[in-house]
């Protein structure tokens, strides 16, 4: 039985399909892969991402330890990752099944996104194509205060949906609001309209309130469903191959998206009456958009001297399109970090934080993977909560395990009494 | 041996075999409001939850009122005793996998695997399979609980009693193969139902058809698939509307 289970995605460049879903169960014991292949014969793969295979290997390379590892990809940007479970002891067919479903709730999650991302960038290509699901925000907290009429994942994609799938009712709360305009004939146009008249209260208050129940209810229905219902979608028509080759050139592509980035990232020094910061040092990043500044702080103080790298990098070499080597740039990397922490954290923190980078042992002295995917998952997950509020791509902002940084480089800018000092640092 | 150890030997002999005497005209208790809710503050306890408000006298026996809104985090539950018992639900056991039940519905909010075409059915999967196996671990009497949803109808939230009925024995199935006294691991479970369920997935989905063609058929030999709103309670929105449409 496993006690200790963790899901690590490490996007990784580049495998072959042959590879795709194949669970490596490394020093699984004969008898549990011979459950666990007995598992996968009885499991419906075409409720799956991928059709799942096993295979048993007792290599013991020198970072990897006992567990299940699989190769996925992002079905819709194929996009490839690792997915590693760290098993202790026996491993089970439960475990695997719970590796599983681990792995797909997280690509389902991931595919959520990018569909939002769709419906945002591309409201044309998104109303299109996407008629017959409903995308959730993040929280999922639907409710009446949302603002239906911005025509993105919460106006086009669910009023197709809904008026779709509830017809009759919906039918009629339009014609109560709406009068003799509804008619069935357009139903996704009465929706907006519906929609728009709740959010403005520009009616009949009384029927309004009504309204707003019914299509609450309706609204709240959708949810249950739509996660399911997305993956589906993508799944029917991943064969579609020009759908998602605009899909991911408009949408996601990182590079097309630069080119189109409106926000400005922003290094300060901090004020000086402003309190130290164990995270985030003496600067500060800010991000604007059209005059309003937030401020940018990633949880992690690697995360921090880790962007700030990319930055700096990004300036000097804004063609570079690999990541940065930290075992070559280790020394340039600890001098900024110095920088960065001079007096607030002890120098000798810096070795430890370096060497857990890449890989680190646990009490019992078995490897776990380096934290490097937790400090560029603070990131992404910073970036993208403030990108949202922006109503912006984040993704030109930031790195992965395989690609450097995309946005343009007038967009980043290191105030003057500090610029200097940045632009002295190299990395190679 | 005293009367009372006797009704306790033969209660514990019915424990899992259930048939429809023992579920309604056997084994029963008299069911007090404090007993439910000293066992909910025991069972929520054992999800990691904090205990849900209950308010009784609901028109459902038991029904689950989630968090409405971010500001307002309290999960509430409504009973209804006298319904519960004339559901079947006429023991202390069987109210406690009941709300075994309901709380595993609380305990897994917002998670739907979407490996069954229809998730509320997944969701009482789930229900039945955690409250069966807890219940087990718990050395409680889940024989009625079981026997009551087995002989459940198909709807468009619930699945068949047959494939109810069956999740629970797996959940039964799987606490017995753990060693007596062990402590009761939620995660364990959850992993032992996720096998169950994708290795399920193709049967559940199979009566999740057949259940759309009854329906269907149904609905053929009703012509009309009009819903009439006429029928429903005052409250219903649609219905005032139509009523103030006719004046
Ligand atoms: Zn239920």
């Amino acid at each position: 039985m496993i006690n200790k289970f963790k899901l690590i995605n490490h996007p990784v460049s580049y495998t072959s399909n042959e590879k795709i879903g194949v669970i490596h169960a490394v020093g699984a014991e004969q008898s549990a892969v011979k459950q666990m292949k007995e598992a996968l014969s009885l499991m419906d793969s075409s409720k799956m991402l991928f059709p799942y295979r096993i295979n048993a290997e007792d290599n013991n390379l020198e970072d990897f330890n006992r567990g299940l590892y699989v190769y996925v990809t992002n079905i819709l940007t194929k996009e490839v990752y690792l997915a590693k479970a760290i098993c202790d002891d026996k491993v089970l067919a439960s475990d695997m099944a719970k590796f599983i479903v681990s792995i797909e709730i997280d690509l389902k999650r991931l595919l959520a996104h990018n569909i939002r991302c769709l419906a945002v960038n591309s409201p044309e290509l998104c109303s299109k194509l996407l008629t017959s699901i409903y995308v959730p925000r993040q929280n999922d907290d639907i409710c009446i205060e949302h603002d239906y009429s911005t025509q993105t994942a919460l106006g086009v994609v669910p009023a197709s949906s809904i008026a779709l799938e509830n017809s009759n009712e919906f039918l009629l709360v339009s014609k109560l609001v709406l009068g003799d305009e509804a008619s069935e004939d357009n139903l996704i146009e009465n929706f907006i309209s519906l929609c728009n008249a709740i959010y403005n209260k520009d009616g009949d208050p009384e029927k309004l309130k009504m309204a707003e129940k019914i299509v609450e209810k309706l609204l709240k229905n959708m949810c249950s469903t739509s996660e399911a219902k997305m993956v589906n979608f993508v799944r029917e028509r991943s064969e579609d191959r020009m759908f998602f080759k605009n899909f991911v050139y408009e949408c996601l592509d990182p590079e097309q998206l630069a080119t189109k980035a409106q926000v400005t990232i922003y290094v300060k020094k901090k004020m000086k009456d402003e309190a130290v910061s164990k995270n985030q040092g003496h600067y500060r990043f800010f991000t604007e958009k059209g005059g309003v500044h937030k401020p940018l702080k990633f949880g992690r103080e690697l995360s921090n001297v880790y962007m700030l790298m990319y930055l700096i990098d990004h300036v000097k070499q804004p063609n570079r399109k690999q990541p940065i080597n930290l075992k070559v740039n280790i020394e340039e990397f600890k001098r900024l970090y110095y920088d960065l922490f001079n007096g607030i954290r002890d120098a000798k923190d810096i070795n430890h934080i370096v060497k857990e980078y890449f890989h680190r042992q646990d009490k019992s002295g078995n490897f776990r993977s380096g934290r490097k995917s937790e400090y560029l998952d603070a990131i992404r997950k910073t970036m993208q909560e403030q990108f949202e509020e922006y109503n912006e791509s984040y993704l030109p902002y930031i790195m992965t395990g395989s690609t450097h940084l995309h946005v343009p480089i007038d967009k980043i800018v290191f105030e003057d009494d500090i610029k200097e000092a940045l632009l002295g640092y190299n990395f190679i | 041996m005293y009367s009372s150890d006797f009704a306790t030997f033969m209660k514990w002999q019915r424990r899992e075999c259930a048939n429809i005497f023992n579920v309604f005209f056997q084994d029963t208790n008299i069911i007090t409001e404090e007993c439910i809710q000293k066992e909910l503050v025991f069972l929520s306890d054992l999800f990691g939850l904090s205990t849900p408000d209950i308010s009784f006298g609901s028109d459902a026996p038991l029904q689950v009122e989630l968090p409405s809104s971010s500001k307002d985090s309290t999960t509430r539950i409504k009973c209804n005793i006298c319904k519960l018992q004339e559901c079947g639900f006429n023991n202390k056991e069987a109210v406690v996998a009941c709300l075994c039940h309901e709380l595993s519905h609380i305990y897994s909010l917002g998670q739907s695997y979407g490996y069954c075409e229809n998730e509320h059915w997944e969701a009482e999967l789930y229900a039945d399979f955690m409250a069966s196996a807890i219940m087990t671990m718990l050395n409680a009497a889940g024989g009625k609980y079981r026997y009551i949803i087995g002989n459940g109808i198909a709807t468009r939230t619930h699945p068949y009693g047959e494939i109810r009925q069956r999740f629970a024995m797996a959940g039964r199935k799987f606490a017995l193969s753990m060693s007596k006294g062990a402590t009761i691991n939620l995660e364990d479970i959850e992993g032992e139902y996720l096998l169950f369920l994708l290795t399920n997935t193709k049967e559940i989905n199979t009566y999740l058809q057949e259940h759309k063609s009854e329906i269907n058929h149904a609905f053929d030999s009703n012509e009309s698939l009009e819903i009439d709103y006429m029928k429903y309670q005052d409250t219903n929105l649609i219905k005032q509307y139509l009523l103030k449409q006719k004046i």
